[in-house]
């Protein structure tokens, strides 16, 4: 095992009564890396995050994180790591501001002299600070996932692990947090995100690692996993024309029946292979008449390698 | 693994906690062995403990065989309303006396009750009774002759029987909390051929060495007592505990003794007493042979014929004649629930009702008699002619 | 734990937490509704009294009949009538919300992430409850002095023994006696600490701590069951009495401290075990 991951699992196994929930995880997170973790509803996700946190334990498995072994290290390590665990928890009762406090108040190693500066820079940093007042039951769901995202900001953080953390935002909220864990990346804080918008994760992302039903399915880099077929897509009122030129080049075509990047009404699309390149196919559908309103070469999306990975089916996995 | 360390602290504390509670008394009961003395020894040591001074907690215990009733609710003066459930309750209830003397002339007895308390205080001549639940207070002036008597007169006459559980008085700490040396001095009279006597020094009550004293009946089955112990503490010749054992029972049947005791001088202001404000006083001169009989009592006492004794020794009977007591509760008209109660304690017999407790038995006869004695019921009725 | 603790952050105070704890506790409009109910306990009796000037028939809880002679008892009156049940249910309500509570918030992860320490957390917890029940018996004593005050004639407090005090003498004996209920109450906290670590249902958890007290004085006052009596912990509920004897038996006091001690003890370590073995999924 190298030392210098900011988390480090092997083996890492969950068992809920009968269901291996997490099941021989093998996961490596450089550090200063924003490292994505993908995977259906009820794939292990939180799961594996409560593990790293020590929330809860390890039915088999080892964890490092930050270089120490978990949960022995956890007093040590905690305090440098930054957490929203599935979805922001409040105390209704108390203001946005008072959540904060007794969160803080709550670490040991948390400077007492310097909470409320750094509660209010929280605040801040969320952009909740003229609703920091309101007793926290009348907040919003995204003025909550603030409220989370703020807690786990309330100290400088050596990784942040932020289970879905733009659930819930307005898109200027959405914006705002890519920006944050930017920012924070750029400082050399470790990021650990998991999250269902794969635009945001493929924005964001230097690695990315996919759960399925508890396995882990593809881990490495954005670059890694994205690597594949490159796509042409033609759109023209002469879709048969354009399918046959496309045929004759050995392109092989997209079925028809697999949504709107098929052939159907005014487009045909083709992976291109190798050794084919786009002016070739420009060329060969002029010269055969084909009237060509555009046409687009595009690498495989995230969504469709998730898809892939995953499995289309819409069931999440008992 | 990790896990069942964790554990362990939650199986070891209840092991500690429950090896402490058995450990502890086994301490306690080290106490060193005092040199070896005769019954006569013991009985004398007894007598100069007359003036002794000391403060301690009395508990007394009772299993009588009588059905027990739950308590009374937390805090209400419920119970204290019927005279047959204040009997019962004296009988099957245990209860707790502090009691602080300093030599002959002052002594004050305090029974503990939830919530509420009965004391008897004598300083000198003066005798006061205080009960917090009816805020009433009695003061008695004993006689030049009587206050000049024994050790301990706020217990008033010793009851004819060897125990106390004498139906007809109400709860008063006279009749309940019978210090170590009244009983005692019941105890001294009973030693008499119709006893085996035996002593022993190895145990000890309220942490300080005693010597035991045993008696046990030659009787045999004629009488309902098993054995009596008398336990001495060794130093200084207080009785401290009286245990009563009944035939084929294997609980105590009755005991009373001091669960702590203290040999320093109790404070003085203790034994003077000044009624609360608030308080009804009643006053009384207390008649010169009964110092300090129950003062309600004592007009009555006066009135009644004497009670007729059969036998002696362990096994004697007493016949109370019609109209010596109230046997139905003390108030003169008992209400629907106190026979009702009566009845459920008592069986029928031919000519009567019977109560049986494990040390005592009564006879009510119909004719308003009342028999009573530490025997069979069987040798009540044959006493009856 | 094979890592040195990081230097703790100069300014960190550990009681920090506890802090936090007792303020979220009391600003609580839940605890502040429950600890009105209890000052409303001896403001009822009061003024029943006052308005009925009954009382002396001796029937009633006890020192009900000292009230219209002296103010002073109905603070002792309201701790009779409240101890079987009001007390038990408020400080059940507390200490069966300790961690369920935070359980069912999700707050309860954020806590222990912090990290808070499953330990120092249970601790806390704990001892707010604690403080809560110091807290609970002082408004009764206390308002209970203050109506009756008001109310009724105040004047030297006569003891169970029959003996008289002074003010001064009352005063502490009023403290003795706060103290005395709060202490009767921590065994039970403790209970209620430990099934608040069982589920992350707060509702149950209060419950089932609300009729294990209710549950220990119906076995106490059962004389079958006599041999169990000194164990249970409610056992030595109301010989707050003792205090007003003179002089002051203490008995009683050191004989419920042990025995509250014992079941801290054995539900703390209980619940210790629990809590730093379970899963925290809430
Ligand atoms: N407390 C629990 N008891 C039993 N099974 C659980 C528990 N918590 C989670 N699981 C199971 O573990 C599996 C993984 O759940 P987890 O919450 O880790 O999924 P996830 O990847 O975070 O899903 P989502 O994208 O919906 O947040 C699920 O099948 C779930 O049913
Ligand atoms: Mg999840």
């Amino acid at each position: 095992m190298t030392t210098d991951a900011a988390i480090e699992t092997s083996g890492l196994t969950k068992i809920f009564g009968r269901q291996r929930a997490v099941d021989d995880l093998d996961l490596t997170v450089p550090r200063g890396s924003v490292f994505g973790f993908l995977g259906p509803n009820g794939s292990g996700k939180t799961t594996t995050i409560r593990m790293l946190l020590g929330l809860a334990g390890a039915s088999s498995g080892e964890i490092r994180m930050l270089g120490a072994p978990m949960p022995g290290a956890l007093r040590s390590v905690l305090p440098r790591v930054g957490a929203l665990v599935e979805g922001p928890a409040i105390y209704p009762f108390l203001s946005g501001r008072a959540n904060l406090l007794r969160l803080d108040a709550a670490d040991l190693h948390a400077p007492s002299a310097t909470r409320r500066a750094r509660v209010d820079a929280a605040l801040d940093r969320v952009g909740l600070s003229h609703a920091a007042q309101k007793k926290a039951h009348a907040y919003s769901l995204g003025m909550k996932q603030r409220l989370g995202i703020a807690n786990a900001l309330l100290r400088p953080r050596d990784l942040l692990i932020l289970d879905e953390p733009s659930n819930g935002l307005d898109p200027q909220g959405t914006r705002e947090v890519r920006s944050l864990i930017r920012s924070l990346a750029a400082e050399g804080t470790t990021v650990f995100v998991s999250s269902h918008l794969l635009s945001e994760i493929e924005q964001l992302c230097s690695h990315v690692a996919v759960m399925s039903a508890g396995r882990l399915v593809a881990h490495g880099t954005l670059e890694e996993l994205r690597r594949g077929e490159v796509r042409v897509t033609v759109r023209t009122p002469d879709a048969a024309n354009a399918a046959r030129v496309l045929t004759e080049l050995n392109l092989p075509l997209d079925e028809p029946a697999s949504g709107d990047t098929a052939g159907s009404g005014d487009s045909v699309s083709a992976v291109l292979v190798d050794g084919v390149l786009p002016e070739t196919v420009t060329a060969a559908l002029v010269a055969a008449g084909v009237r060509v309103r555009g046409l687009s070469v595009a690498g495989e999306t995230l969504e469709e390698r998730f898809v892939a990975l995953t499995g289309e089916g819409f069931d999440v996995a008992g | 693994m990790n896990k069942n360390v964790k554990w362990l602290p939650a199986i070891l504390a209840p092991v500690l906690v429950i090896g402490a509670v058995v450990a502890a008394p086994a301490v306690a009961r080290a106490a060193s062995t005092p040199p070896d003395k005769t019954a006569q020894q013991v009985l004398a040591l007894i007598a100069t403990a007359k003036d002794a001074a000391y403060s301690g907690t009395v508990e007394q215990h009772s299993d009588l065989g009588l059905p027990q009733l739950p308590t009374a609710g937390p805090g209400s003066s419920a119970g204290g309303s019927d005279a047959t459930a204040q009997i019962l309750d004296l009988l099957t209830a245990d209860h707790t006396a502090r009691v602080f003397v300093d030599g002959a002339s002052k002594q004050r007895v305090q029974v503990l009750d939830k919530l509420a308390e009965r004391d008897v205080i004598r300083n000198g001549s003066e005798v006061w009774t205080y009960d917090s639940k009816t805020k009433k207070a009695n003061r008695i002036t004993l006689s030049a002759r009587s206050s000049a008597g024994s050790g301990t007169p706020i217990i008033g006459p010793v009851p004819n029987d060897p125990d106390t559980s004498t139906p007809g008085g109400s709860a008063t700490p006279e009749l309940q909390t019978l210090s170590p040396a009244q009983l005692a001095d019941r105890a001294i009279q009973a030693i008499t051929p119709s006893t085996y006597v035996a002593v022993t020094s190895t145990a000890s009550v309220a942490g300080r060495a005693v010597y035991e004293l045993e008696l046990t009946p030659k009787t045999g089955s004629a009488t309902l007592v098993s054995h009596v112990v008398l336990s001495v503490d060794a130093a200084t010749g207080l009785p401290l505990r009286v245990v009563v054992d009944a035939r084929g029972q294997k609980a105590d049947a009755f005991s009373v003794g001091f669960s702590s005791i203290d040999f320093s001088t109790p404070a003085a202001s203790l034994f003077r007493f000044t009624p609360p404000t608030g308080a009804t006083v009643t006053t009384h001169t207390a008649p010169a042979t009964s110092p300090t009989k129950k003062p309600h009592a004592a007009p009555n006492a006066a009135a009644h014929p004497k009670p007729t004794v059969t036998g002696t020794g362990w096994d004697t009977i007493v016949e109370l004649p019609a109209g010596a007591t109230a046997t139905k509760g003390s108030s003169p008209t008992p209400s629907a629930t106190q026979s009702k109660l009566l009845d459920e304690l008592t069986t029928a017999v031919p000519g009567g009702r019977a109560l049986q407790t494990s040390l005592l038995s009564v006879l009510l006869l119909d004719d308003g008699r009342v028999l009573v004695g530490s025997v069979p019921i069987a040798s009540l009725e044959s006493a009856v002619q | 734990m094979s890592r040195a603790e990081p230097a703790r952050a100069p300014g960190a105070r550990p009681f920090a937490l506890l802090g936090s704890e007792l303020a979220t506790l009391f600003r609580r409009r839940r605890t502040i509704a429950m600890l009105g109910a209890l000052a409303l306990v001896p403001i009822l009796i009061a003024i029943a009294v006052r308005v009925t000037s009954a009382g002396s028939s001796g029937r009633g809880p006890a020192f009900l009949s000292d009230i219209t002679q002296n103010g002073l008892f109905v603070g002792f009156t309201a701790l009779t009538v409240s101890i079987p049940l009001f007390l038990p249910l408020t400080i059940g309500v507390v200490a069966g919300d300790t961690i369920a509570g935070e359980a069912s918030l999700g707050t309860l992860r954020y806590l222990l992430v912090a990290p808070a320490g499953r330990l120092r957390l249970l601790g806390v917890k704990y001892l707010g409850a604690a403080v809560f029940a110091i807290a609970a018996s002082a408004v009764i004593v206390v308002v209970g002095i203050g109506i009756g005050a008001l109310l009724f004639p105040i004047g030297p407090v006569t003891l169970l023994s029959g003996d008289t005090i002074g003010a001064g003498d009352f005063a502490l004996r009023a403290l003795l006696m706060i103290g005395y209920v709060s202490m009767s109450l921590l065994g039970f906290a403790a209970i209620g600490t430990f099934i608040s670590t069982l589920t992350t249902v707060p509702v149950g958890a209060m419950a089932a701590t609300v009729v294990l007290a209710a549950a220990s004085q119906i076995m106490d006052a059962l004389p079958q069951l006599s041999a169990v009596h000194p164990w249970l912990f409610t056992h030595d509920w109301f010989a707050f009495g003792d205090l007003l004897r003179n002089p002051i038996s203490w008995d009683s006091y050191a004989q419920n401290a042990v025995l509250q001690l014992g079941y801290i003890v054995v539900f703390g370590s209980l619940a210790i075990g629990r809590f730093t073995t379970t899963d925290v999924l809430s």
